[in-house]
């Protein structure tokens, strides 16, 4: 390690977990998403702004009705084997992402372009789907509805072009070592400290054949795969790291004076759902009581959020939407979960008073409800021993029992239903509310709680259909309305916004964070 | 001898097999799916099952899974996408090993010159330090003692690399950590074999011959107790060549341990199964393999 260049030191990049994949179509975890997203790039790349800035793209040009693109690429693109890089690369690579025989898990991304859904679900062929490619350098894209956030989808990985002759070539092996992969991004990898499929210390380097190379400030990055998140901070220490994440509580309270501490605010909102749906609860009495909209309100009112951020999860921010601050900006430029904030308090008088009312109408002297939560992930269960406590002192009667199961076991019981409470976490996958607020019209399969309001729903729809979704100030406030139907109703209660700690070295430069899609952009990274 | 061992390897495939079916089963009962994304709906996550072939009735995936494994075939990873499950074992399996030799080596050499400080003097001094370290090495966890060397040699003495794999001196203190257990286990195991030996007639005649006290410790004492220890280090050696799940993790090595134990919780079925496998089958010989050479080196045994 601490590789040097006789003028300029690398970047010395840690990530906690194997890089899994370098397929783009198929690569599904945040860390992989933060190699391949330096090496490979779409139409679009998000910007230090956080705006969708044109990337492969030279031009988009949207219709009237919004359902229209017209994607004009840079001239002379190139992959870094030479390749020329054309419309067809975009064509041949959107397909594969939809084709139902390739399984890729964010498929799903892509249902925006007219045709995906059906061709996904295998109810169509491949023909279907909307992009054409006119020229080497033209093409149009139909969507299926219009979609005012479509130039972020597309700086999104599942959206990236692929050459095909070396997919061709390496079949399912595609993307399954570093050699077997080639590149269009800022950087690239050579054979010399390769990424070899399991291998923890691997390099990239500036592409030359990039378009915009003198933009890319580093010649080399070193990346390092840290398990041990002590051992990272320790690295950093010794200067042999510039940048760590910090992943436990302790970590985080011993490194708060260290310098170069950073927090990164992430999309991600961990929030209660309630059992709503009249079943599958622990007790009919649990069942009953939370239907009741003055038993939930005392719930809501009896979180102690920032108590809970302070206890368990140091770098989060307490929640007062279910949005997340920081990820996107309404019409006017300010952020959106600002401008749509909720007042969600701690009132623990309130809360006792609803709590006895709510009681009195369910006849009800006293009542017992389980807490789920992932006992695999420690800010979850730290959260939930948290609330365990507080909800007892706070709401005379009440027994909360934890139910502290593996994520997926939590994950199985939310989907299918079986729980009072549950402690669910959801991330953002592109800069814009609807990918927060999908979930709770009714009848979403993520509406765990499977609740139903129509204020939700109308506002929602108001939103993401024609015509009010051509006008970026009328979405905005049907977002909001939104965000009102979820508070005013008590339906879920949000707990945290979640945050990254790191320790990263001040002498970066250039390094630009996204709360959404690629995480870190190394792009124009440099250390001073 | 050969009769003998043809059934042994009999009961290996009969051993493997039942290991195979169990564990193909044991993993259906655990909760979710391969599919990592929490964002996917039922219908998604239909599609995708059937992309990979997850929504086959059990029996037939079990079939296919046997037959495939006959040719070979161990399926790829849905982790690692499209990772050829062989592909990551051959990579991370000889890392494990290497480890796994230097520990054994290290911790048997150690053992065994400490075991026999300690039976020469017994009750001494040495013997007295020896065993403390040997209960030491019994007692605390592997994952403990890393912790604590990783603290000391690697944080504030700064005297190795605390992470990573690909030089020597990036070995040193896993090999350490992990040669405890086995450094205690010989040390043991060697002083009770010497001191009893010491105590036998033919130590008394090799000493009645005049044979210096050095060889008669070391020709004749030691190298008696040294036969029994087969019988010790071929599961110990299994045991420690198969990867230690935390020492791999303590210090970010590649190896096979910390894959097997992520992909459980990750539900990633072809790298458990072809894990599981490799784990029996190196296990299984191992013990065979030290049965037939105790059988060589002591002609007292008649298999």
């Amino acid at each position: 390690c601490g590789s040097k260049t006789s003028e300029q030191k690398n970047i010395q990049f840690s990530i906690p977990t194997d890089v899994a994949s370098l397929d783009t179509t198929i690569l599904t975890d945040q860390y992989s998403y933060d190699v391949a997203g330096n090496v490979e790039e779409g139409l679009t790349r998000v910007d230090s702004k956080g705006n969708a800035a044109l990337a492969l793209a030279k031009s988009i040009d949207v219709s009237k009705d919004g359902l229209t693109y017209t994607v004009t690429l840079k001239d002379n693109l190139k992959w870094s084997n030479g390749d020329k890089l054309t419309a067809k690369d975009f064509v041949y690579s959107w397909k594969r992402a939809v084709d139902p025989k390739t399984g890729s898990e964010y498929a799903y991304l892509m249902g925006a372009v007219s045709g995906a859904n059906d061709i996904i679900s295998g109810k169509s062929s491949l023909d279907t789907l909307g992009i054409k490619a006119e020229s080497d350098t033209e093409f149009t894209v139909t969507l299926a509805q219009p979609t005012p956030y479509f130039k972020f989808l597309l700086s999104e990985p599942v959206y990236y072009p692929l050459d095909q002759k070396v997919v061709d070539k390496y079949g399912k092996q595609y993307g399954t070592s570093s050699d077997k992969t080639v590149y269009n991004g800022p950087f690239m990898f050579k054979s010399d400290k390769a990424w070899t499929g399991t291998n923890k210390n691997f390099s990239i380097y500036a592409n030359p054949n990039y378009y915009d190379k003198s933009a890319v400030k580093s010649k080399q990055i070193d990346f390092q795969v840290i398990s041990n998140a002590n051992t990272g901070a320790q690295l950093y220490k010794q200067g042999k790291l510039d940048f760590t994440l910090l992943s436990t509580t302790d970590l985080i309270n011993a490194n708060k004076k260290t310098e170069g501490y950073t927090v990164f605010k992430q999309a991600r909102t961990d929030y209660i759902e309630y059992n709503q749906s009249g079943k599958n609860a622990s007790s009919p009495d649990a069942q009953k009581a939370l239907a009741n909209q003055d038993i939930r309100q005392a719930l809501n009112l009896a979180t102690n959020r920032a108590e809970v951020v302070k206890t368990a999860l140091p770098g989060s921010t307490a929640a007062t939407s279910f949005t997340p601050v920081g990820m996107s900006k309404t019409s006017t430029g300010e952020d959106f979960a600002t401008y749509a904030k909720q007042d969600y308090s701690y009132d623990p008088t309130k809360a006792k008073e609803l709590w006895a009312k709510g009681l009195k109408e369910l006849g009800l002297t006293k009542l017992s409800l389980s807490l789920e939560a992932a006992g695999d992930l420690a800010p979850s269960e730290a959260t939930a021993n948290f609330l365990q406590t507080a909800y007892q002192q706070n709401l005379p009667g009440l027994t909360v029992n934890l139910k502290l199961v593996p994520f997926k076991q939590r994950l199985n019981d939310a989907q299918n239903g079986n729980f009072d409470m549950v402690l669910s976490g959801w991330g953002g996958d592109y800069a814009e509310p609807s990918t927060f607020l999908q979930l709770f019209t009714t009848g979403q399969s993520y509406n765990d709680g499977k609740f139903s309001s129509k204020t939700y729903d109308d506002a929602f729809k108001a939103a993401t259909t024609t015509p009010d979704v051509l006008e970026p100030a009328k979405v905005d406030e049907h977002y909001k309305a939104a965000e009102a139907a979820l508070y005013e109703g008590s339906y879920i209660n949000p707990i945290d916004f979640q945050a990254n700690p790191a320790l990263m070295n001040p002498k970066i430069t250039g390094l630009e964070f996204h709360s959404t899609g690629l995480a870190y952009d190394l792009k124009s990274a440099y250390i001073k | 001898m050969v009769k003998y061992i043809l059934k042994r390897l009999g009961l290996l495939l009969l051993t493997l097999f039942l290991i195979v079916t169990l564990t193909f089963f044991m993993m259906q009962v655990m909760p979710g799916t391969p599919f990592s994304n929490p964002k996917l709906t039922p219908d998604q996550l239909e599609i995708l099952k059937h992309a990979y072939g997850l929504d086959k009735p059990l029996w037939q995936q079990y079939f296919i899974y046997v037959g495939h494994m006959f040719t070979g075939n161990f399926g790829t990873s849905f982790i690692y996408t499209n990772q050829p499950v062989i592909t990551m074992i051959a990579q991370r399996l000889p890392v494990s090993m290497q480890l796994g030799t230097q520990a054994l080596i290290l911790g048997t050499v150690l053992g065994a010159l400490m075991g026999k400080a300690s039976a020469r003097r017994k009750n001494g001094l040495l013997d007295g330090i020896f065993g403390f370290l040997s209960v030491l090495g019994i007692s605390v966890p592997s994952f403990v003692i890393g912790t604590l060397i990783l603290l000391y040699l690697g944080f504030n003495l700064n005297l190795f690399p605390i992470s990573g794999w690909g030089t020597f001196s990036q070995t040193i203190m896993p090999t350490i950590a992990l040669s405890f257990a086995p450094m205690a286990v010989v040390t043991r195991f060697v002083r009770s074999e010497m001191i009893e030996s010491l105590s036998s007639d033919y130590i008394l005649l090799a000493r009645a011959k005049g044979l210096s006290e050095k060889e008669v410790v070391n020709k004749h004492a030691l190298r008696n107790s040294l036969i029994p220890m087969l019988t010790l280090i071929g599961p110990m050696a299994a045991g420690l060549l198969t990867g230690s799940v935390l020492i791999e993790k303590i210090f970010s090595i590649p190896g096979i341990g910390a894959q097997f134990v992520d992909s459980i919780p990750a539900k990633d079925f072809p790298v458990i199964m072809a894990t599981t496998i490799v784990y029996a089958v190196i296990l299984m010989v191992f013990i065979l393999v030290t049965d037939i050479l105790t059988a060589i080196v002591d002609p007292r045994v008649r298999l």
